[in-house]
């Protein structure tokens, strides 16, 4: 016998649960089975990549000092002279940047207060000619003029000369278009890649195994420490230092070499006798160095031959004097070959031996670093640094940041399944706000803050660097660690089938129902007749 | 696991070191119970080299080797603790060397019996690692049955791409070892090494086409495939070691045939005399000036009359005229000195390829 009221109530229930599993299953599961792609700011980024320095015009103050006359105007006549020189320079600029003349006591300071401690200063002097001079210890420019180039009104010009193509050098060559196509870090077939964290690996490498030890905690302390310091605004040097004894190092190949080899045997086969490797291997530990430059001091297991050593750097230890054989290796470090075995008794290098090999190992990181490539400025290591550090800001932070975003934007879309995780979009985000940052610090220099500003930017742009690199490898962004869409409804089937046939099944039998019930009464009422 | 450690054995052969080869192995067959050698592996019945004897540096095995840590390692997308011998730091100028093994299908290489990698995985990480600039180069060889499909999806620039056998295709093994009973090399690698041997040294002439040609139906019995159309350079022009070798490059220290005081290419005395100053301005900076070379605090280069005399009247002047007069001023006169006293040149420019390889081995 059919109940009307529970018929009612199972289709209801067989409808409650199919408009759920329509309503809200379905679109709960597709919802949970989507890959979560968060939105970035594709547009922003592709034209901040097209034109990467269309926001930037970077301004360098630079301050006149004068003593004999006033020049109450000259400012603004130098400001002139180098803005006609700039703006009409052939080609145009890749990165746009001026010069700001300014008197030095436009400021009502006095030029012996520290403001003027780290700044660009001209100083001009009386003399009986006309020329330049630039200390190579700090960062004035000397302009020596005479009475004449006054008459002729020729200083302002050569004040901008001098600032242009001397103590601006670096900027005037690089920032030119087209200048940009060449290495900006110098050979960067022999420096690393910039990294604000460098390791520094010293090595003594002897072949025979007997004792041996060396003072360089003291030169280190003496001469690399300064070093470092004098370094450290542009990058950040950690040193460790080691002897590795072998039982035999093979130079003794070096001997067969002689007579096989047209010239320099030691070069063609020092590659593969000394290697180099093991020691680069090594420097895999140090995880949070990015670049490792290595120092290796080898000693042979037997004296070499003189002949290897004609063009060596003679060196005198404990009254001996013998040859080294320097060698560099680009992205490396040095290397460094004596001529002779360390004798079986404890042997201590002394600093008079490691002194000189620092002296060169310091202009040779200077090489390794990119920064030497820039010789015509290396006579003034501080303005070149300092220059430095704005072509380090721009072109190997900030476009690397870029290009890391564009990079990302591009994969993104190419990959249409790829996830994009929210602290994705996040580090984006920080990154285009950072560089909005620096960009500033770099077209207003004139904020006061107790840090050169150049340094700042180059910190926050090494940040900048790190937060990109960070969106890019992101480790959710694996496009193997989700299901395909395609794929969707194939590994899902076991689940939903099942469920899918009981929901329908049921609606449909529910639906029969009322036939079924119908049909169970007219019978029922066909027999009471019969009776 | 024969041709994946015969091939790692090769490349380190020519001089690529541990440090930039990253192994995967499945691991299981040195000390397999089935293993009449224990701790041993040979590719070839005669048992003269045991592949497994020394110097071995696996760096994933087992169920360290899966899909998901191959596309990582491709693209880099590790947790920040992931140790630096086990990834790929490769850069712009790298040259990367891949070969995969095991067994395979149509678009497929299996993993650990477990899972698959399918083309399209290893086209779309390649097109990762483009976007990034992580290399210069790409040499992909695969050895598996119906290999060259694995490459068929590849669409990244510079990749060069070989397999054993074409679509619907076996590889085959090279030889059987009656003693352990089971095949232990195939054939393709075995001749790919084969030909390998012939390089003595990382000098060699020896080109990717001569492999390439070296390759043939009667040696390999399956056809191998080469694709090129994403290779920028002729295959007849790239070395072997190109991608099978390290050539480091060593410039000398004072040497110079022609007797000239070269210091890595700094022919210019006042250049040399300049860069020694930078460790001596650091020292003074730092107060300890005692010990600082007295001929270099000298070092100041200074610019005076007699110097620029000739220049002045000529440059100076002209230059000055034309930037009042038309607005331009071209910049000359310290330039032209500069050029003078600087003859700084580097004659000795190296190029570094970082040669980077992996080496994978699912589970056969």
């Amino acid at each position: 016998m059919c109940n009307r009221y529970q018929k009612l109530s199972r289709r209801l229930v067989c409808i409650t649960l199919i408009l759920l599993y329509c309503f809200i299953g379905i679109p709960l599961w597709y919802k949970l089975t989507t890959v979560y792609r968060a939105q970035l700011p594709t547009q922003y980024i592709k034209s901040l990549h097209e034109n990467k320095h269309q926001d930037i015009h970077m301004v360098i103050p630079v301050y006149l000092n004068f003593s004999t006359y006033k020049f109450p105007d000259l400012d603004k006549a130098v400001q002139a002279q180098t803005d006609s020189v700039i703006s009409n320079i052939e080609n145009g600029w890749d990165v746009n940047w001026s010069l700001q003349l300014q008197n030095v006591n436009q400021n009502n300071l006095n030029y012996t207060t520290d403001f003027y401690k780290d700044k660009y200063v001209v100083q001009l002097i009386l003399d009986d000619f006309v020329g330049c001079s630039v200390p190579y210890d700090g960062k004035d420019t000397i302009v020596f003029y005479n009475e004449e180039s006054i008459l002729s009104n020729d200083l302002p010009f050569f004040i901008a000369q001098s600032l242009m193509e001397h103590t601006f050098k670096l900027e005037y060559n690089l920032l030119r278009k087209g200048a940009q196509n060449g290495n900006k870090n110098g050979d960067s077939n022999i420096a690393i890649e910039y990294s604000p964290q460098v390791h520094i690996s010293l090595s003594v490498l002897t072949g025979k195994g007997y004792p041996v030890s060396w003072e360089i905690e003291d030169i280190l302390n003496e001469y690399f420490t300064p070093f470092r310091k004098f370094i450290s605004p542009v990058v950040n040097l950690t040193v460790d230092t080691e002897i590795i004894y072998y039982n035999d190092l093979n130079l003794n190949k070096l001997h067969n070499s002689i007579g096989n080899f047209t010239h320099d045997p030691i070069i063609e086969d020092l590659s593969a006798i000394i290697d180099l490797s093991e020691l680069t291997g090594k420097n895999n530990y140090y995880a949070n160095e990015k670049s490792v430059l290595n120092l290796a001091i080898v000693f042979p297991e037997h004296d070499l031959p003189h002949s290897l050593f004609k063009n060596g750097s003679p060196v005198t230890h404990e009254n001996d004097t013998f040859a080294v054989s320097s060698f560099l290796v680009p992205q490396w470090g040095s290397l460094i070959i004596n001529e002779h075995a360390l004798p079986s008794n404890p042997v201590k290098l002394s600093k008079a031996y490691l002194k000189p090999i620092i002296y060169k190992f310091s202009n040779e990181i200077f090489q390794l670093l990119g920064l030497s490539d820039f010789k015509e400025s290396l006579s003034t290591p501080m303005l070149t640094i300092d220059s430095f550090k704005r072509i380090t800001t721009i072109y190997s932070n900030l476009d690397k940041s870029v290009d890391t975003l564009r990079s990302l934007v591009d994969m993104t879309e190419e990959l249409p399944q790829m996830a994009i995780p929210k602290q994705v979009a996040d580090d984006v985000m920080e990154a285009l706000d950072l560089r909005l940052e620096i960009v500033g610090f770099l077209n207003n220099p004139n904020d006061e803050t107790d840090e050169l500003i150049w340094d700042i930017a180059l910190r926050k742009s090494n940040e900048l660097v790190d937060i990109c690199e960070h969106a890019f490898f992101h480790k959710d962004m694996m496009q193997q660690n989700f299901v395909p869409q395609e794929h969707k409804i194939a590994v899902y089937l076991p689940l939903l089938g099942p469920i899918s046939v009981v929901c329908f099944g049921g609606l449909i039998k529910s639906l029969k129902e009322k036939s079924l019930c119908d049909g169970n009464e007219a019978d029922s009422e066909e027999t009471k007749k019969e009776k | 696991m024969a041709n994946v450690l015969s091939m790692y054995r090769t490349v380190k052969r020519l001089g690529i070191p541990d440090s930039q080869i990253i192994l995967m192995l499945s691991d299981d067959v040195s000390c397999n119970s089935r293993n009449l050698f224990p701790g041993a592996v040979f590719n070839n019945k005669d048992h003269m080299l045991d592949l497994y004897g020394e110097s071995v540096e696996v760096d994933y095995r087992g169920y360290e080797v899966t899909v998901e840590n191959f596309i990582r390692l491709l693209t880099d997308r590790w947790d920040e603790d992931h140790p630096k011998s086990k990834r790929l730091l490769t850069n712009e100028n790298s040259n990367i060397f891949i070969y995969m093994t095991g067994h395979g299908g149509a678009d497929f290489l299996k993993f650990q019996d477990a899972e698959e990698i399918a083309s399209l995985d290893i086209a779309n990480a390649f097109h990762q690692m483009y976007e990034k600039k992580r290399y210069n180069e790409i040499f992909f060889m695969i050895d598996t049955c119906q290999a060259n499909t694995m490459y068929s999806k590849f669409y990244s620039p510079n990749i060069l791409a070989c397999g054993s056998s074409e679509f619907e295709e076996s590889s085959y093994s090279h030889h059987s070892d009656v003693e352990l009973g089971v095949a232990v090399i195939d054939r393709f690698t075995y001749y790919s090494l084969e030909f390998l041997e012939n390089i003595k040294d990382k000098t060699s002439n020896l080109t990717m086409k001569d492999l390439f040609d070296y390759l043939t139906f009667d040696k390999v019995h399956s056809h191998t495939g080469v694709r090129t159309d994403l290779f920028k350079r002729n295959v007849s022009d790239v070395l072997i070691t190109d991608f099978f070798g390290n050539v480091q490059e060593i410039i000398p220290d004072l040497s110079d045939s022609d007797g000239n005081n070269i210091k890595h290419g700094i022919n210019d005395e006042e250049d040399y005399y300049i860069e020694k100053t930078v460790l001596d301005l650091a020292i003074e900076a730092s107060g300890n000036s005692s010990d600082v070379l007295e001929e270099n605090k000298t070092n100041t280069l200074v610019l005076k009359e007699n110097d620029i005399n000739k220049y002045l009247h000529n440059t100076i002047k002209s230059g000055h005229d034309a930037a009042n007069s038309k607005g331009e001023g071209p910049i000359t006169w310290w330039k032209t000195l500069a050029s003078t006293t600087n003859g700084v040149i580097f004659t000795t420019l190296c190029f570094i390829l970082y040669k980077f390889v992996i080496v994978t081995e699912p589970k056969n």
